[in-house]
């Protein structure tokens, strides 16, 4: 018989732990970089600037502004990503669902895409950071819109046919991303750098997008974490049980797309981090929702974070590679690792 | 408790009942028989608010399943899936729970007495053992009983039960059965049932679908006869009453085999 480690514990030390190891991973993605520095610098540094404190200021500069804001960013885009991911997975029912399976990423990747090249990045938006991230939004809530249009074509909407739409609705924006990217060479390259996913020359003002959004999602999305459970087993069973299954779904699919559209308007497409996260903290935790969402933004966070760091240190004479490329060779073969493991354990 | 008045349902386009008339009376056990495709998960379905009315009218206790809210339908009736697909590791436990959702103020959580109910469901009907196991990883019987118990925890005066004894073993069969008769106590009890001598044994009143329509309905004494069974199922039965004097000769079928092994 198949047991779930932590399956049914009270989860407050466990999470307690994690938590402090996530966000300290955050804090130590900090060291790393072209020039190199101890940990008792950069908590002396962070310290002095919480603090107030006059500190070297080029050093205050690339220690706080630089590589914590990016660090802090790196760790919110995962933790959105895995919890969007687990979101996704509940209501779809489907361990292989994430942001990419249902379009929603590629959605936000096209609503940028046409920014970039309508020449409408540059203007004034949200935030001063242009209309990108609206149009990224934008694009993330649409694609929502039309997946669900599709998948409801047959009448109710069902887990199959979700997916199969999520990858006619993905597959058809990469074609439009790739016109755009031929028809406008100029914008060719931030498009293409967009579309991997990075941090790099990200600031606060990226992170302090994310995190409203972030807040309000993963609000809405603890509310109904019940709900998502009991979602997780079907539409049927949910009303049996008197759940209002279509407000429900709406309500959780609308808060996971909001957080991916943030996530990715600010971070790029970013693959694996939502699918990976929620899955191997399922085999850990269980399926319950609520413990799952926090495990899962934890895991995602640090997941990222570290993803990051590989990315600016791998190449040589500080060259970065997009951290989506990172992800994606670690998380491929790792979630090849998760499908064998299942497939082994339901074997008898 | 139900009565349904020229009731027609169906999902889609098609409509698979129509004309449906019947009535359980407070304390009753109806049986719901009929061949496969007969309709009976269809009007299930239709009594819990899964699928719509399309015309006729459904009363359960007094009131119309599709005026109320999701959550006051799941307080006046709960239901039992043939199955269920647990797609991930949630615990048994979990599942019962959600059978306590109807119960819960809008931002509430499950407390204390929310388990307890889940657990003494999941005692009655035998699977208390199981609470912490995952449930995609537990057998089809064992699901059946978590099911069973998250019907009962959702404390709803009617149960609506399609084919629940389908994958229990014998034990866990009569086991069942007689707990839906104490609880028939408190409300009714609709059950589809796959085997007759079951269905004679345990329900007050039998309703035969097929064709889309209800063949026969009334007391189980009045309906259970060859001809009706017969006529029903399209194969020669014999009936005769049960060898057990505490069933008061319930009547039990048999088929006659069309080619019957030899025997010595």
């Amino acid at each position: 018989m198949r047991q779930i480690p932590l399956s049914g514990r009270r989860h407050a030390p466990a999470l307690a732990i994690l938590a402090v190891l996530s966000l300290g991973s955050a804090l130590a993605g900090c060291l790393f970089g072209p020039l190199r520095l101890d940990p008792a610098t950069v908590l002396h540094v962070v310290w002095a600037r919480l603090s107030g404190d006059a500190a070297d200021p080029a050093l205050s500069t690339i220690v706080v502004d630089i590589r914590l804001a990016r660090s802090c960013l790196a760790w919110l885009t995962g933790a959105a990503l895995a919890v969007a991911g687990a979101v996704f997975q509940g209501i779809l029912r489907n361990p292989l669902a994430d942001p990419f399976t249902i379009g929603v990423s590629t959605g936000a990747a096209f609503g940028a895409s046409l920014a970039i090249a309508a020449g409408a990045a540059g203007l004034g938006g949200a935030l001063g950071m242009g209309l990108l991230p609206v149009a990224a939004m934008a694009g993330a809530l649409a694609a929502l819109a039309a997946v669900l249009l599709l998948g409801r074509a047959g009448g109710r909407l069902r887990r199959e046919t979700v997916v199969l739409a999520g990858i006619v609705v993905a597959t058809f924006l990469s074609a439009l991303i790739s016109l755009l990217k031929s028809l406008d060479e100029e914008s060719l390259s931030s498009i293409v750098f967009w579309v991997m996913g990075s941090f790099q020359g990200r600031t606060w003002t990226h992170a302090t997008f994310l995190l409203p959004y972030l807040l309000a999602g993963l609000a809405a999305v603890v509310l109904y974490s019940r709900e998502l459970d009991i979602l997780s087993l079907g539409d049927d069973q949910a009303r049996m049980v008197g759940v209002d299954a279509d407000r429900a779904r709406l309500v959780l699919l609308v808060a996971a797309s909001l957080i991916t559209g943030a996530a990715v308007s600010v971070a790029g497409v970013i693959g694996f981090v939502g699918l990976v996260a929620p899955h191997l903290v399922r085999l850990v935790v269980g399926a319950e929702h609520r413990p799952l969402l926090a495990y899962a933004g934890l895991v995602g966070g640090a997941a990222l974070v570290w993803s990051d760091v590989l990315a600016r240190v791998l190449l040589p004479e500080g060259q970065e590679l997009p951290v989506g490329v990172i992800t994606a060779l670690a998380g491929g073969p790792f979630f090849c690792l998760l499908l064998r493991r299942k497939a082994r354990g339901e074997e008898p | 408790m139900i009565r349904l008045e020229n009731l027609a349902c169906g999902h889609g386009r098609t409509e698979v009942l129509r004309g449906v008339n019947l009535s359980v009376a407070r304390g009753e056990v109806c049986g719901l028989l009929g061949p496969n495709g007969a309709g009976k998960s269809t009007l299930l379905k239709t009594l819990a608010g899964l699928l719509p009315v399309r015309a006729g009218s459904v009363r359960i206790a007094g009131q119309d399943p599709a005026a109320l809210s999701a959550r006051e339908r799941a307080r006046l009736a709960a239901s039992v899936p043939q199955r269920a697909e647990v797609p991930f590791p949630l615990t048994c436990l979990t599942v019962a729970l959600m059978g306590r959702y109807a119960h819960l103020s809008p931002l509430g959580n499950y407390g204390p007495a929310d388990r307890e109910a889940a657990l003494d469901a999941m005692r009655a009907t035998g699977c208390a053992h199981l609470a912490d196991r995952p449930a995609d990883a537990v057998s089809g019987g064992e699901l059946q009983r978590v099911l069973i118990a998250r019907a009962l925890a959702q404390d709803a005066d009617v149960l609506l039960l399609d084919e629940p004894a389908a994958s229990l073993d014998l034990a866990a069969t009569t086991a069942l059965f007689d707990l839906l008769r104490a609880r028939a106590a408190r409300g009714a009890v609709l059950c589809a049932v796959h085997d007759l001598n079951l269905a004679a044994l345990y329900c007050d009143r039998l309703v035969f679908l097929k064709d889309g329509t209800v063949a026969a309905e009334g007391p189980t004494d009045a309906v259970f006869t060859e001809d009706v069974l017969g006529r029903v199922y399209g194969v020669p039965l014999r009936v005769g009453p049960h060898p057990a004097p505490e069933t008061g000769g319930a009547p039990q079928a048999h088929f006659v085999p069309a080619t019957p092994r030899r025997r010595a």
